[in-house]
């Protein structure tokens, strides 16, 4: 069965109430947003003309991939066979760990190397590793912060993004049991000498995938600080485990790509480095892994498939350009949607992939104000898949919702039920607003009778209550009517 | 011209003023305003929520209406809040399932404009001859923003009041956090966006924070009031209607 | 069944569930970018995108001044041992240095490439308009040369260099894929601490290029 490791998204309201009263939490996240979005403006600026044409073929290429996506996943296992790649295919986060698991095993490891990997979050990769008794460490900096801080990512890009320098520093000196500079570079060399030890013993090497290419059977993976060409260097076994969503059809899509990724998720024109991956060393005086896993993960992707708007949702290159733009990330950070994969498009992945039971706030958590969508590479239409889901969990929902929601729902439903029958006479609609500003007048002067009315005592919690003006505008453009005849 | 006022229910129901100022100055423009009083909602509350059926009938009641009128020679419908004309453009899409009502909603979608999208892109008006004393900020409101591109034209008719002075700040086109039922969901995430651009507005010394869309500027002027802030929120066409006077 | 059936009978099924959707989607012909101008605006703009990330481009007329840039860096960065990759240039360049420091040969073992202090290699292409390398590891026998050592000195010939990305990947596409592919542009960054931004993580924090505009061998001064 699908699910994503350690999900706690029907915890969203206390969790993100715990993270709005977090001040430094929020401090770091405006910055961290300031800077993202101005970087990532400077970069695209550069190809602002091309920028929309760029968008609009990259969201065709990989709508025609997900269309095709059968032949092109039997292209791309024949293909990378040939190179010399074991292909594996998991079809859920279980059999996925049991998988690299066995090969680990097969390779007697005893320990791991890893650079940063959302699939291997989503599936929960680490804990069975540990599990087994293997030494698991990540290598990519900031996921290192957030291992040995005990934590999941907060961000799909930056994932300590919701550390300070000085939490940071606590950590590696508690960690390290030494006393270490505060500045970020010693701090950061710091790591460097602890890791450049973990790759030089580590048996097996673990990385996830940016794009598949079906035409070649090879696989490309960014980053930017060398940890993954380290971590497909040194040990004898590299492991790639990639989502079946991941794939393109031609070598020379990676151009329009590549172009495109690097600018929207950390505003760099691309990243520092770009591993191409066609298969484990040819010859034995060459450096490099002696063997190439690949292995496939569905977990629930399949599901999404079967519905043109939401199969959008597999579009996704986690450049991470919405969670960098979204008002609501901004406030809450990434751990209060309890997931690994936050944000805007976490919460219309989260809830298809586990289950809209584990989920089905996160779809709520949303003010549609549309700015992912504005940013989005490959254009998915987030606010119209949150809509989709919104209408699966208000109207299809029963049996399917957390308690929040059916608590919500419970309370919401017989309203809707109510104003849509009073939207439809004009005679009723009159008699309810004079009722409603009467109402509202009175609870802009008191909040006595918040308790009987829910929706205003949440609304008096962080706003006062507006005073309507007085009168209706029918009634104003009555009188004047009145008046001219 | 013949132009129907939409007026929302917000407008109508808390903020009559807003559909006066927007007569008021359809009139300057030379334009007959009408007003059918039958109109009630757009539907976009339900339908934000996920009760599409309850939205449903109230949406294709409401391109009836719009419709009937576009049929008898009206020219164009006209609405204060770029909030409510999105979920008009949105509403064939919505009623797809009855394809004659479908038609008719792009109809009526094709023939509907935000006030300042009818003023600068279809009447080609920018100087209304108004005057406003004082310095402003603009709030780009989301649907408005996103959905129709409004980002131009209420700049451009600012631009042209007399003795007004608008400030810029980084956070326009940022979320206020309002997102209907959202607001009453998740208050404190809700208030939480409210203060980060309220905290901008506060430093920059305006009077006022200006936008097109009512729904935000009650969430604006809530948190506002509730932080004891002297900046007041307006709508674009109160300021634009007023020939002389200030803050 | 297999994981493999179910997962490609589950991607079937579903999509054949939403019908013609497939019949009206084409995959888009690809826009295949060329820089204009000449080679001197290749070069221009090559040295300005790698400097834009940190790393340096050193103009050179030949395999002589190259030693000598070589030496130059060697001594300012108080460089010890260098490990040199088989590239036949690399091994031109460095044997004008050989004698003078300790040069380590990638086939010895890894510990000694990971205890250099500078790496030597050559690349297969550069690319202009984003300042890259493109390192096949497979043609220098060996990857860490140019990943281990703090500093990586990149030996390029003026012809070696291509305008674009697309152009890179359309000569790759035409070659046999070598086992690995590193595109290079700067040397490592990080920014996972407050967004600060430090050079030199994991890979090397310096980088090099010696840009050679004729790398004939002439006849080795003894």
């Amino acid at each position: 069965m699908s699910t994503i490791h350690d999900i706690r998204s029907s915890h969203f309201k206390s969790d993100a109430r715990e993270a709005i009263a977090n001040v430094e939490l929020r401090g770091a996240l405006a910055r961290a947003q300031e800077q993202s979005n101005s970087k990532r403006d400077r970069a695209i600026q550069r190809i602002a003309d091309d920028w929309e044409s760029m968008r609009d073929q990259a969201s065709a290429i990989k709508t025609w991939t997900l269309e095709n996506l059968g032949e092109q996943l039997e292209l791309f296992e024949r293909n990378a066979v040939k190179n010399g790649i074991q292909v594996h295919w998991a079809e859920d986060a279980e059999n996925a760990c049991r998988l690299v698991n066995e090969i680990c095993a097969d390779a007697e490891a005893r320990s791991v190397i890893k650079s940063k990997s959302m699939v291997t979050e989503e599936i929960g990769l680490n804990h069975t590793l540990e599990a087994a008794g293997l030494e698991v460490v990540e290598s990519d900096l900031g996921e290192w912060i957030v291992q040995i801080a005990g934590e999941t990512p907060s961000h799909i890009v930056a994932p300590a993004i919701h550390h300070t320098r000085e939490s940071i520093h606590r950590l590696f000196e508690e960690t390290l049991g030494r006393k270490i500079p505060t500045d970020a570079e010693s701090m950061t060399m710091v790591a460097r000498e602890v890791l450049r030890q973990a790759f030089l013993r580590a048996d097996v090497g673990i990385t996830g995938v940016n794009y598949l290419v079906a035409e070649t059977g090879s696989f490309l993976v960014l980053e930017n600080e060398g940890n993954q060409r380290l971590t497909t260097s040194l040990p004898r076994v590299h492991i790639a485990v990639s989502g079946i969503e991941k794939i393109v059809p031609r070598l020379a899509d990676l151009d329009l790509f590549l172009r495109m990724i690097g600018r929207s998720g950390t505003g760099q024109v691309v990243t520092t480095y770009q591993n191409l991956f066609c298969g484990p060393r040819r010859s034995p005086d060459e450096d490099g892994p002696r063997d190439m896993h690949m292995v496939l993960v569905d977990n629930g992707r399949t599901k999404l498939l079967a519905s043109e708007k939401r199969r959008q949702t597999l579009q996704c290159i986690r450049c991470g350009a919405c969670l960098n733009i979204c008002p609501v990330y901004r406030q809450i950070g990434g751990h209060a949607y309890g997931s690994v994969y936050p944000g805007p498009i976490g919460s219309i992945f989260t809830p298809q992939v586990a289950g809209l039971h584990k989920a089905s706030q996160l779809p709520f958590a949303s003010s549609l104000c549309g700015a992912c969508k504005d940013v989005c590479p490959v254009k998915i239409d987030i606010p119209g898949i949150l809509l989709d889901l919104r209408e699966e969990i208000a109207e299809h929902g029963e049996g399917q919702r957390d308690q929040e929601t059916e608590l919500k729902m419970k309370r919401e439903s017989p309203a809707f039920r109510r104003w849509s029958s009073l939207m439809q006479s004009p005679r009723k609609y009159r008699m309810s607003g004079a009722l409603v500003r009467t109402m509202a007048l009175i609870a802009s002067h008191t909040s006595l009778f918040d308790r009987f009315i829910p929706p205003l005592s949440a609304w008096r919690s962080t706003r006062s209550v507006p005073r309507p003006e007085g009168g209706s505008f029918r009634a104003r453009w009555r009188r004047r009517t009145e008046a001219n005849r | 011209m013949r132009v129907q006022l939409f007026v929302t229910c917000l407008v109508d129901q808390f903020r009559p003023s807003v559909g006066e100022a927007t007569v008021e100055i359809l009139e300057r423009c030379g334009c007959t305003v009408e007003f059918d009083d039958r109109q009630t909602c757009c539907g976009q509350p339900a339908f934000n929520s996920g009760h599409h059926e309850e939205a449903k009938a109230v949406v294709a009641r409401t391109i009836d209406l719009l419709a009937e009128w576009l049929d008898e020679g009206g020219d164009a419908i006209v609405c204060p809040s770029g909030s409510c004309s999105a979920m008009i453009a949105h509403s064939s899409e919505l009623l797809a399932d009855d394809p004659v009502r479908s038609e008719k909603a792009r109809r009526v979608a094709e023939r509907t404009w935000e006030l300042t999208q009818f003023l600068i892109d279809e009447m080609k008006i920018d100087d209304l001859e108004s005057s406003w004393k004082g310095t402003i900020t603009l709030h780009d409101a989301c649907h408005g923003l996103r959905d129709l591109g409004i980002r131009d034209q209420p700049r451009r008719l600012l631009a042209k009041v007399k003795g007004l002075e608008v400030k810029e700040c980084a956070s326009c086109d940022r979320c206020c956090g309002f997102g209907g039922t959202f607001s009453v969901n998740y208050p404190l995430i809700s208030g939480a966006m409210a203060d980060d651009k309220i905290e901008e507005i506060d430093a920059s010394g305006v009077d006022a924070v200006v936008s097109g869309d009512v729904s935000c500027l009650m969430q604006l002027e809530g948190r506002l009031q509730a932080t004891n802030s002297r900046v007041k929120a307006l709508h674009l066409a109160q300021l634009l209607v007023e020939r002389d006077a200030g803050s | 069944m297999s994981d493999r059936e179910n997962i490609l009978n589950a991607v079937r099924k579903a999509l054949e569930s939403t019908g013609d959707a497939k019949s009206a989607c084409t995959l888009p012909e690809l826009s295949r970018p060329r820089l204009e101008g000449t080679q001197e605006t290749l070069i221009g703009r090559f040295i300005e995108e790698v400097e834009a990330v940190s790393g340096r481009v050193h103009r050179l007329a030949n395999i002589d001044s190259a030693a000598r840039q070589l030496e130059t860096l060697i001594r300012a960065g108080k460089t010890e041992s260098l490990a040199v990759s088989r590239d036949p240039i690399a091994r031109a360049i460095s044997s004008r240095v050989l004698g003078r420091h300790v040069v380590v040969d990638p086939e010895d073992n890894q510990d000694a490439i990971a205890e250099a202090d500078m790496g030597l290699t050559g690349v297969r292409l550069a690319i202009a308009e984003h300042g890259t390398l493109m390192l096949a590891p497979e043609d220098d026998h060996g990857r860490l040369a140019a990943l281990l050592p703090p500093h990586h000195v990149a030996v390029l010939a003026v012809s070696q260099l291509v305008g674009t990305l697309a152009e890179a990947i359309e000569h790759l596409a035409s070659d046999s894929q070598p086992a690995t592919i590193t595109f290079v542009s700067g040397p490592s960054r990080t920014a996972d601490i407050e967004q600060t931004l430090v050079i030199g993580i994991h890979g090397p924090a310096l980088l090099d290029i010696l840009l050679i505009e004729d790398t004939q061998e002439e006849d080795h001064p003894s």
